[in-house]
C-alpha cells in the first residue's frame, strides 16, 4: 500500500536511535541561551540599598512629624529605579515596606547575596536647627576594635587564626569603602555646590558586619526644615538618585575593589 | 438533655480556662511592675547624698562633655567640655553617679544635651577598671536619632566618666538591665568603650577615629 503524505512526513529521516538535526539545533540554542543568560547574570554587579530603620523603629523625627524611616524608604526606591536602568546591575532593597529589620538581618541579606556594594540610606538629626546637609560614613574601628582585630590576626604559636568573627567582616573592605565614600562626597559636593566636608569614619555596628564595600549616607538633616522640604520633593529625590548612580558607576568602573591582603 | 449538660460543662470549662489565663497574665504584669519598682527603689537608695554609705571628702573639679554647638564640617569634634565642681564621693560608684546626674541635668555654658530627658541611672558598678552603667530605657526610646547624635551620647558618657574617675579606663552601657545592640540603630553598644579624646572640639582635628595605618 502506498504511504500517505502524513506517513511520509512522520517517517524518521535518519536512524531512529540517533538524535535528529532538529533536536541538536534546539539543544544547542537552549544551551547558548542559558550560557548567555547566566553569563550575563554572573557579570551583573549586585548593589544592595538599605533604607535605615522601619516598623516601630522610626529613626529620627522632624519637627513637622516626618519619620526618618519613611524618607529613607522613599529615597531608596527612587535610587532603585535609577540604578535598575543599568542592566548590568542587580539592585536589591533590604526592606520594601515599613517593617522592622534588625541590623544583623540587613547584614545577612548583603552577605548572602555576595553584594558588590552596600549603600545604607539614613537622615541626620542635630540639636540645633541650623545644622544641614548630607553626611557620609564608612566603617572605621575605634581603638578597642582595632586591638581585637590585631590580636585575632596575630599568629599564636605558629598557628594563624583562619576564621575571624563575622562582626569584623568589614575590616578588610575599609580601603574600598573609604574610596566609595570619597567618590560620593565629591559627587554630592558638586551637586549641592559645597566646597567642604569629608566622609567620616566611625565604629558603626551595621557596617562592621557587612562583607563588601559599604557606605552609610545621611541624605540630609531632618531637624533642618529646608533639608526636610528637599527630601520631601520627588524631583529632588530623582536628581539625588542620579548623582548616586553616577557615583556607583564611577566606583565600579574605577577598578576591582581595593581589598586588604589578609 | 445529656448534650445540653455537656455544652454547659464545656462553656464553664472555657470560661474557667480564660479566667485562669487572665489571672496568670495579670499576676505576671504585677510581678514585672514590682520588679521595676524594686529596681527604681534601689536606684533611689543609691542616690548620692541620700545613700548612707556615700561618704564625701571635699569637692572635686570635673570636666563634663556635652554636644558641641556646631561641629565643623568633616570632623567628628562632637563634644565640648564644661567644668563643674561636685562633692567628691569616696566610692567610685557614687562619684560616677554624681557625674552622670550632672550630665543628665544638662549643660549650662552653651553646649547641647546628650542624654534624653527622663533618663535615670539605675545601677553602677566598677569591676576591673570597667564601669558598668545601667540606664533606664529613656536613654534609648527618647533618643532623637542620627549617627552623630548617638555617638555624642555614648562618648559624652564615656569621656566624662573615664576622664574624671581614677582607676576607670572603660565604660559598658546597659539599658534597663540588659545589653542592647545600639541606642538608636547606629553605634555598636554591645561592648565596652574607652575614652575618645578625638571627639572633643580642638583635640586633634582628625576626621576619623583611627588612622588607616592601624589597619595594616
Amino acid at each position: 500500500m502506498p504511504s500517505t503524505p502524513v506517513a511520509r512526513l512522520a517517517a524518521p529521516a535518519v536512524h531512529p536511535a540517533s538524535p535528529s538535526l532538529r533536536h541538536l539545533a534546539v539543544v544547542a540554542a537552549a544551551w547558548l541561551a542559558a550560557v548567555a543568560v547566566f553569563g550575563q547574570a554572573a557579570d551583573r554587579k549586585v548593589i544592595i540599598i538599605d533604607p535605615g530603620h522601619g516598623g516601630d523603629d522610626n529613626g529620627a523625627r522632624s519637627t513637622a512629624g516626618t519619620f526618618e524611616k519613611d524618607v529613607n524608604l522613599i529615597l531608596a526606591k527612587a535610587l532603585q529605579t535609577e540604578l535598575s536602568q543599568d542592566k548590568q546591575l542587580q539592585v536589591v532593597l533590604t526592606r520594601e515596606g515599613d517593617q522592622r529589620l534588625a541590623l544583623e538581618e540587613r547584614a545577612i541579606h548583603v552577605n548572602r547575596l555576595r553584594a558588590d556594594l552596600f549603600l545604607s540610606l539614613h537622615c541626620a538629626h542635630a540639636p540645633q536647627e541650623s545644622s544641614d546637609g548630607f553626611l557620609i560614613y564608612y566603617f572605621q574601628p575605634d581603638a578597642d576594635q582595632a586591638d581585637t582585630y590585631h590580636y585575632l590576626k596575630t599568629p599564636l604559636g605558629g598557628r594563624e587564626l583562619r576564621v575571624l568573627p563575622w562582626n569584623l567582616a568589614q575590616f578588610q573592605w575599609v580601603p574600598a569603602s573609604k574610596e566609595m565614600a570619597g567618590i560620593l562626597q565629591r559627587r554630592l559636593n558638586e551637586f549641592y555646590a559645597r566646597s567642604s566636608g569629608a566622609p567620616l569614619g566611625g565604629p558603626l555596628k551595621l557596617l562592621a558586619t557587612v562583607n563588601c564595600p559599604a557606605v552609610l549616607l545621611e541624605a540630609g538633616h531632618l531637624s533642618n526644615p529646608a533639608d526636610e522640604r528637599r527630601l520631601d520633593d520627588a524631583g529632588h529625590r530623582a536628581a539625588l538618585a542620579q548623582v548616586l548612580r553616577q557615583a556607583v558607576a564611577e566606583f565600579l568602573k574605577a577598578s576591582e575593589p581595593i581589598r586588604e591582603t589578609p | 438533655m445529656t448534650r445540653k449538660v455537656l455544652l454547659i460543662a464545656l462553656a464553664v470549662a472555657l470560661v474557667l480556662s480564660l479566667a485562669g489565663v487572665w489571672i496568670l497574665y495579670r499576676s505576671e504584669l504585677a510581678k514585672q511592675a514590682a520588679e521595676r519598682q524594686e529596681a527604681d527603689a534601689a536606684a533611689e537608695t543609691m542616690t548620692p547624698g541620700a545613700a548612707p554609705d556615700d561618704v564625701t571628702q571635699g569637692e572635686l573639679q570635673i570636666k563634663l562633655y556635652f554636644r558641641a554647638p556646631a561641629p565643623s564640617a568633616g570632623t567628628l569634634a562632637l563634644l565640648t567640655p564644661e567644668v563643674r565642681t561636685i562633692p567628691q564621693s569616696i566610692r567610685k560608684e557614687y562619684l560616677i553617679r554624681r557625674i552622670l546626674d550632672a550630665l543628665i541635668a544638662g549643660p549650662t555654658q552653651g553646649g547641647g544635651p546628650t542624654i534624653p530627658k527622663g533618663t535615670i541611672v539605675r545601677q553602677v558598678f566598677v569591676a576591673n577598671n570597667l564601669a558598668v552603667i545601667d540606664f533606664s530605657r529613656e536613654i534609648a526610646v527618647r533618643h532623637p536619632g542620627g549617627v552623630l547624635g548617638e555617638m555624642a551620647t555614648v562618648y559624652s558618657i564615656v569621656n566624662s566618666v573615664v576622664d574624671n574617675v581614677p582607676g576607670v579606663d572603660g565604660v559598658r552601657i546597659l539599658v534597663d538591665g540588659s545589653e542592647r545592640s545600639t541606642l538608636s540603630g547606629h553605634l555598636a553598644l554591645d561592648r565596652s568603650f574607652g575614652a575618645a579624646p578625638e571627639f572633643v572640639v580642638g583635640a586633634s582635628g582628625r576626621d576619623a577615629l583611627i588612622q588607616e595605618e592601624n589597619l595594616e
